[in-house]
């Protein structure tokens, strides 16, 4: 930056002093940066006004103008139903950024500059929205464990907690396996399993003359996502272990099938809840020809733009019904 | 999209990579593997990611475009 800094146009953080950065690739190449940037609302400046609530407020409501971090609701709901019916995201870096009118009025009035301006500031909003949707919604995987932030959370800051139930290596042991004097023990949360997939625990020592367990075995091993190990220093202990990611959704079809659910989203059990409502309008778009050509919608492309018009139709519509905490979690 | 333009070789100014003709952003566009080859333009995933792994040099200069823009007309 070498113009002075009284000549600099204020940016999206005000008034630009300085930055520095780094750009990197990650594992898969993918490349980013990692910097720092010097204006505006320096985290000094906040300290210093910080016990003013009137200064507090102004600089709070200069911040909410640049940073939002909140989505409508009908674009997470919109998300779920992309994932629940299975139809890929659209390339966002291929679509291109809504152009502002020639003339730009910000403003409430019946003038044509002013409704060209709320009608670019909806298409522009929605180009946003549905980028965020796409590409920042966050779940949890394997990466939010590494390194030293992983161990007490997601590394990637995400607030909400691991799904410890669904997403966690698990280690199976045959219940009749387990001595009497170690079951009590081993109905916590149980160890985790070491990265060769070796059990942490070596002391079980299940009985393999036994008829009753032989029969458990035969059970368990035709559940599916179970596999059975042999272990190199134990070749007649066998133990029931989750291998691989493609197992663990195995297993958790199989845990949710077994609990009357199916694998994927679960609507809320209140019939009157607009989940419910967007599910059943779901099912019907994919049935409902189209009105030009009398040809099904049988595209994921058709599908997502249908799925899309109707749900942003719905933008202002107010969720109702009692959703539980246990609800919430679809999403 | 800069960086698959990038990846290519120059042919002349009205033709692609120099222009971007609407079958290459439909193929661009598409959903599935029927949708994204269009005429010539073989936009699949599997041939986006050999493009990108083959044309790194491409990729760096799309990337570093981004972000001077962004430093230019955000910050």
């Amino acid at each position: 930056m070498d113009v002075p800094t009284e000549d600099r146009d204020k940016g999206i953080c005000g008034v630009p002093l300085a930055n520095r950065d780094v750009k990197e690739t990650n594992k898969r190449t993918a490349l980013h940066i990692h910097g720092q940037f010097y204006g505006g609302a320096q985290p000094a400046l906040l300290a210093h006004v910080a016990h003013d609530a009137e200064l507090l407020k102004d600089m709070l409501d200069a911040i909410d103008t640049q940073v939002c971090q909140e989505l409508p609701l009908v674009y997470h709901m919109l998300y779920a139903a992309q994932r629940y019916l299975r139809v890929p995201f659209r390339r966002d870096t291929t679509f291109s950024i809504p152009e502002p009118p020639d003339v730009y009025c910000n403003g409430n009035g019946d003038d044509p500059v002013s409704v060209a301006s709320r009608l670019w500031e909806r298409e522009y909003a929605h180009h946003v929205n549905m980028i965020i949707m796409n590409r920042h919604t966050h779940e949890h995987c394997g990466t939010c464990l590494h390194g030293q932030r992983g161990k007490t959370g997601c590394r990637l800051c995400c607030p909400f907690g691991h799904d410890t139930a669904s997403t966690i290596l698990r280690e199976l042991i045959i219940p009749a396996a387990i001595p009497n004097n170690q079951q009590e023990a081993t109905e916590g949360p149980p160890a985790p399993l070491t990265a060769q997939g070796n059990s942490s625990n070596s002391t079980l020592k299940p009985n393999h003359n036994s008829n009753e367990q032989h029969h458990q075995q035969q059970q368990h091993s035709n559940i599916p996502g179970l596999s059975h190990t042999e272990s190199a220093a134990e070749p007649t202990h066998k133990e029931l272990l989750v291998t691989n990611q493609a197992d663990r959704r195995k297993l958790l079809a199989t845990r949710l099938a077994a609990k009357g659910l199916q694998r994927g989203l679960h609507p809320p059990s209140d019939g009157r809840c607009l989940y419910n409502a967007i599910v059943d309008q779901l099912i019907n778009i994919q049935r409902l020809p189209q009105a030009d050509d009398d040809v099904p919608i049988h595209n994921g492309y058709q599908l997502r733009e249908a799925v899309q018009n109707w749900m942003v139709s719905y933008r202002n519509t107010k969720l109702h019904g009692d959703v539980t905490v246990e609800d919430a979690t679809i999403f | 999209m800069l960086a698959m333009r990038l990846s290519h070789p120059y042919t002349g100014p009205n033709t692609f990579p120099a222009t971007c003709p609407d079958e290459y952003l439909q193929a661009l566009h598409g959903q599935g593997f029927a949708e994204q080859v269009q005429g010539e333009f073989d936009c699949s995933e599997q041939t986006l990611q050999e493009l990108a792994l083959a044309n790194p040099v491409a990729g760096a200069l799309a990337f570093d475009a981004l972000i001077e823009n962004v430093r230019t007309n955000l910050f």
